[in-house]
């Protein structure tokens, strides 16, 4: 059946050298294979990016995408997805975002904007519906997040515009600077606020107003009912997350022997309560926030009323954010890290890597790699949350030692040489986040293997601590379903918190990803969906990214964990003693479960033809990543 | 029959914006909502912005398409010309008008933003 409505099929394609904007239809057949979010950034990453681009340079292309559900009465439907080449890893990057910039992305008409080429000058773009202009932008050159978000609302005399932009890291093309939309959230990883910076773009600045069509309101409305009425019954989507936000996962992370401490030297954090939810919720939460239409509201928003850091606001702290700053760097100063989260979100810059190359220069300091000379006089030792605060004005400005950091972990091994790579603790070229491999094995294999590098997003399980207690092969396969199941809200456009991780068992997903879905899908577009098509398209998607990768040249020894979760054992906590001992047989069997070549990486030539990518193949035999001239597709 | 907002707890998610242009329009489109939510001008905190039913808007319809019905004001669809004379009496800017919609979008206190609420920051209270 055709689509019909939830969708615009429409793609908004600006061409910042040339000034050029074009409205564009996507084609059906691309919304069926790919749905929509990830699928749609990875698609028109394959085929709109050169695989030599110099990520920095005009030839990168920068790609916003909704989804089907994007800005509609679904639960938790506010979210999209920006990606294109990594400036940070050299390969496929992205980044999913909430708040309130999607949706009304998707009320101005389009599923998709795809920003090329590069300003001659600082620009904004402008969309009010129909209406896109390229302004000038030299007056908010240099300006913070929330500066930025202020200043347009005042110059359009309009605060109902919605505005994604870069802070000062985003502009001094730090590498793992992120795109802030609403001041607070973050599309932080992989750099995509540098990409935009080196565009001379400061913001994208929507209004919108149209009404998203639906095909079968009055269906839609009743599979919406049944599945606002199981979030919001749920104890750990309709409770927990309004009461903690991810905070938590400090105190879980702690009690796994698993919370990444100094730099991963350890994986258990003595002070972790002076940290953790129950202190932020006492001390410094003043509010439980929402992104667009979510009643799971997990986002924080704190201030420090007293002592050092009184007067500092901040929205957020994820437990993310609290481990990047915290037990990562021996800081047990929550006020500091909601100073340092605070910083973050004005400069711009993923607070998770920001934590991570600090660590990483903290390690280096201990070991008499960077000297206190090196560091510009600054004393990194661990816990020093004054050398933090100062790094992170120093990264975003690209200043002194900051400078060195902010060209992320590979080329700051590079430059500080002397062995440096042996505490860069990074895969692919980014820093995983905070929950130690070493005590939750098979888990945390998802660092090795994610498209993007180390990252925790890309797969999610619920009964994660079963999955070290059964052969390998078995738990290959858990961990390639569970990939798929937490793809689906990276497609559809909605939050992965409500539907997948934050379920009281995991029927209660399934009911929700892949039946209530489908049928929302189906409500919304016309389009004929159901759970098993939807995991293909996760499945695809995956495919996709990975053939990007293999463009950008990536090898099995890419698809690593550090050293030091391999060989170096635990030294305290309840995993005392653990070394990720399972790596080699856990990389055979997830390959052969995902159908990658051993000796390649590259996957087989029947993924392309089962999941309908014939023409990535196509692409990939050209270049002599895929045997030319062999199996069917030619 | 009352609104009532407690800023202390509103998490500023649009779902009363949403369910409201649902319930009325059928619409996905906040912009048909007749509740806004915005920034306060406490950091971290919320506004919300509807009508209080003080009846400016009446006294101001030339085609006498809004009525009083115990205390609330509703626009007779049937009877409004699309003139917007309420739009401009209405001191606090609260008569919404919304994109492809002639007719004006006016709270008219079905509660279902109150009953969606999350957080329970929108409350219907009997007055």
């Amino acid at each position: 059946m055709a689509i019909r409505s939830g969708y615009w099929l429409k793609l908004l394609d600006i061409d910042l050298s040339a000034g050029k904007i074009e409205k564009k239809p996507i084609p059906e057949e691309v919304a069926e294979k790919m749905i929509g979010g990830r699928g749609f950034v990875s698609w028109f990453h394959y085929f709109n990016i050169d695989p030599e681009a110099d990520p920095l340079g005009p030839e990168n292309a920068l790609i916003f995408a909704t989804g089907p559900l994007t800005g509609t009465l679904a639960p938790a439907s506010g979210r999209f997805v920006v990606g294109g080449k990594s400036p940070l890893t050299g390969i496929m990057g992205d980044a999913n975002c909430g708040g309130q910039w999607g949706p009304e992305l998707k009320f101005a008409g389009y599923d998709v904007l795809i920003v090329r080429g590069r300003a001659g000058r600082p620009a904004v773009i402008k969309i009010a519906d129909d209406d896109v202009e390229i302004e000038p932008a030299e007056a908010l050159w240099g300006k913070n997040t929330e500066e930025t978000e202020v200043l347009l609302r005042e110059k359009y005399n309009d605060d109902s515009f919605q505005v994604a932009c870069i802070g000062v890291a985003g502009e001094n093309l730090v590498r793992f600077a992120g795109i802030v939309c609403n001041s607070e959230h973050l599309a932080a990883r992989t750099g995509m606020g540098a990409v935009m910076g080196s565009k001379n773009l400061k913001a994208i600045a929507v209004k919108g107003t149209k009404s998203i069509p639906l095909y079968d309101h009055q269906e839609f409305k009743k599979l919406r009912d049944e599945l606002w009425g199981i979030v919001t019954g749920d104890s750990r989507s309709g409770e927990h997350l309004p009461q903690y936000g991810t905070t938590s996962l400090v105190d879980l992370h702690n009690s796994l022997g698993g919370l990444c401490t100094r730099n991963w030297q350890g994986a258990y954090f003595e002070d972790y309560r002076m940290i953790n939810g129950d202190t932020l919720n006492e001390k410094y939460l003043i509010n439980t926030t929402a992104c667009f239409n979510c009643p799971s509201r997990c986002d924080r928003y704190s201030y420090v009323s007293e002592g050092e850091f009184k007067g500092t606001y901040v929205g957020g702290p994820e437990y993310y954010t609290i481990l990047s700053f915290g037990s990562k760097l021996g800081n047990n100063n929550l006020a500091s890290i909601l100073k340092a989260n605070q910083l973050c979100n004005r400069y711009g810059l993923d607070t998770g890597t920001t934590g991570g190359m600090i660590a990483f220069a903290m390690e280096c300091y201990e070991k008499g790699l960077v000297t206190k000379e090196d560091a510009d006089g600054l004393e990194l030792n661990w816990g020093n949350y004054h050398a933090v605060l100062e790094l992170i004005h120093n990264i975003a400005d690209r200043k002194g030692f900051g400078n060195i950091l902010a060209q992320g972990m590979v080329r700051a091994v590079g430059s500080i040489g002397k062995g440096a790579e042996k505490y860069a603790i990074h895969i692919k070229g980014m820093d995983p986040p905070t929950l130690d491999p070493r005590a939750l094995k098979v888990y945390n294999f998802r660092y090795a293997i994610a498209s993007r590098g180390g990252d925790h997003l890309r797969i999610s399980a619920h009964g994660a601590y079963e999955l070290d207690k059964m052969p390998v092969e078995e738990a290959a396969a858990k961990l390639k379903f569970w990939q798929n199941i937490v793809t689906v809200p990276d497609l559809i456009g909605v939050c992965k918190f409500p539907y997948t991780f934050y379920s009281e068992t995991p029927e209660v997903t399934f009911k929700k990803v892949l039946d209530l879905v489908p049928g929302l899908i189906r409500a919304a577009t016309g389009m004929e969906m159901n759970g098993d098509k939807l995991m293909r398209a996760s499945e695809r998607t995956d495919l996709l990214e990975r053939s990007l990768n293999i463009r950008y040249g990536l090898k099995p020894a890419d698809d690593v964990l550090p050293d030091r979760f391999l060989k170096e054992p635990l030294p305290a906590g309840p995993k005392k003693g653990a070394v990720y001992d399972i790596f080699d047989d856990l990389k055979k069997a997830y390959y052969k479960c995902a159908k990658w070549d051993p000796e390649t990486g590259v996957p087989e030539e029947v993924s392309y033809r089962e999941l309908e990518l014939g023409d990535v193949a196509r692409d990939l035999k050209k270049r002599g990543y895929l045997p030319a001239g062999k199996g069917e597709i030619q | 029959m009352k609104l009532s907002f407690n800023k202390a707890v509103c998490s500023g998610c649009r779902v009363c914006e949403m369910i409201c242009a649902y319930v009325h329009f059928q619409a996905n489109n906040p912009r048909k909502a007749a509740i806004r939510i915005k920034n306060s001008e406490t950091r971290g905190r919320y506004a919300a912005y509807y009508c209080n039913q003080c009846g400016a808007c009446m006294e101001a319809c030339p085609a006498g398409a809004i009525h009083e019905e115990n205390g609330v004001y509703r626009i007779d669809r049937d009877l409004c010309a699309g003139c917007h004379a309420c739009v401009g009496a209405c001191s606090r800017g609260l008569m919404y008008t919304a994109g492809d919609e002639d007719i004006p979008v006016k709270c008219d206190l079905c509660g279902e933003c109150a009953r969606e609420c999350p957080s329970k920051a929108l409350t219907l209270e009997q007055v």
